[in-house]
Order: structure tokens, then sequence, then C-alpha cells
């Protein structure tokens, strides 16, 4: 059988090249805990997925300025942000930050309620518009989101209509 | 469009590594990609469609391909479970 090697490499340059960016800002150690889990699933895209953990006793001013490194520097470096908690200082430094990248020309969106299926599929769709992988990671941090029969392994409750949860529309 | 019968043979069956490495590979083709497990049928582009098959070692899922390519989409996603996912066990 021929190897599927050459194939795979070939294809992460397809998926990994002209990528917005992803920071993950969350009350630690969940943010680098959840980029160790993306770089477990996805090995290549340790560039395209920063993490900040926010400690309980950092001010608040140098939380952010650590996250304006990790933000693009300039206009065309486009980022999503994903953020744990709407309110927590986490979110409250995103919401900073947008601020700061805007007045740079640099585009950025702040998702918030991470989760790791939300994380996968924004890195799945990091190629798309921003506007768009907004609209992803949402889907896929919603969708990712059910209880579970144990005996048969199938979503029985979800919060969402019954109609969004086709699993063909992940 | 095309169909076949696959039996998971890696140790940890579709797992999320497995499952990334399905979905972009499934992603590279021009054509549909489907996979089914029982009743639940998804679209193998996407990874967590993928994962939410649950499907463990033994598990027969159907592979489906239609459209451009369906013959070379189904002969590397079918050589891609026989490879065990690049897993070795």
């Amino acid at each position: 059988m021929r190897s599927l090697r050459p194939r795979l490499t070939g294809l992460q340059h397809v998926h990994f090249l002209p990528m917005n960016k992803i920071l993950i800002i969350a009350h630690a150690p969940f943010a680098q805990a959840l980029r160790a889990c993306a770089l477990h699933v996805f090995p290549d895209c340790a560039q395209q997925v920063q993490a900040l953990d926010v400690p309980a006793d950092e001010p608040c001013d140098k939380t952010f300025e650590t996250a304006c490194a990790l933000a693009p520097a300039e206009e065309g470096g486009d980022l999503l942000v994903l953020t744990d908690v709407f309110g927590a200082t986490p979110s409250n430094v995103a919401q900073r930050l947008l601020q700061h990248c805007a007045a740079k020309g640099v585009q950025v969106r702040e998702v918030t309620g991470v989760n790791l299926p939300m994380l996968l599929r924004a890195i799945c769709y990091a190629s798309l518009p921003l506007h768009d992988l907004e609209q992803c990671a949402l889907t896929g941090g919603q969708q990712g989101m059910f209880a579970v029969d144990f005996s048969t392994g199938a979503p029985v409750c979800t919060l969402l209509p019954a109609a969004a949860v086709s699993t063909e529309s992940f | 469009m095309i169909q076949q019968t696959i039996t998971i043979s890696n140790k940890l069956g579709l797992h999320a590594r497995a499952s990334a490495k399905l979905s972009k590979l499934a992603a590279s083709f021009p054509c549909e990609v489907w996979l089914a497990r029982g009743s639940r049928r998804i679209n193998a582009k996407s990874i967590m469609g993928v994962m939410m098959l649950a499907a463990g070692l033994d598990a027969q899922v159907v592979l489906e391909t239609s459209g451009e390519q369906e013959q070379e989409a189904m002969q590397a996603i079918a050589d891609l479970f026989a490879d065990k996912f690049g897993e070795g066990e």
C-alpha cells in the first residue's frame, strides 16, 4: 500500500497558510491547557494558536500588555480572540485588546464561552474571513454541548432546537 | 456516488487526532464525503462531525463519496483507515 504521508503533509500546507490568528485568553491554567489539547490534535498549528493564562493575582494592566504583545502588530493580520466567560477579567482584557487593535487597523473578533469543540472548529476554519470564522467558532461551541445517552452514545438533549443540531451541519 | 463499508482497525478508533487526519484528507477532495455509523450520517470534512460518530475499534462505518474525484477520495480515505491513521496499532 502506498504511503499516505506525502498527501497529508501537502494538505497541511493548504490548510495552514493564509490563516487568521487565534488567541485564547482565559483564567489560568485553562488557556494553555486548551492550546495544548488543540496542538495534540493539530500538531502543526502552534504558530497560529496562542494562549494567555490570566493568574488570579495579576494586575489587569500587565495582562493587557501581554495580550497586546501576542496580537498581530499591523494591518492585515486578523485575530479571533476566544475567552472563557463574559464579564470576567480575561474577557475584559480582550475587549480592551479589541479597541487597541482596531486603532491600529487590525481586525479582531471575540467569542466567549470557549470550549474544545469551539477551538477545534475554529482551527479548521481559520482561513475563512474573520466574520465567518467567528460564526464557525460559535456553532462549534454550541453544537459541541449535549447530554449523552449512556447506552447508545447518542446525543439526547441539547439547548438548541432539534433542527439546529443535525450532525450534518457541523 | 460510491460506498464502501470499513471496519475500524486502529486501537483508539476515530478519536480526536484520527478524526483530524480524516477530515483534512476528505476536505482536500472536491467531492462530497460522508461517513455513517448506524443511522448517524455525517459530513466527513468536519472534524466535529467525525467525532460525533464515537466509532471505536471494530466499529463498522460506511464511507460514501459523491462527485468529482470520488474514486480517488474513496481510495485515499480507505487507505488512511487501513494505515490505522499512521498510529501503528
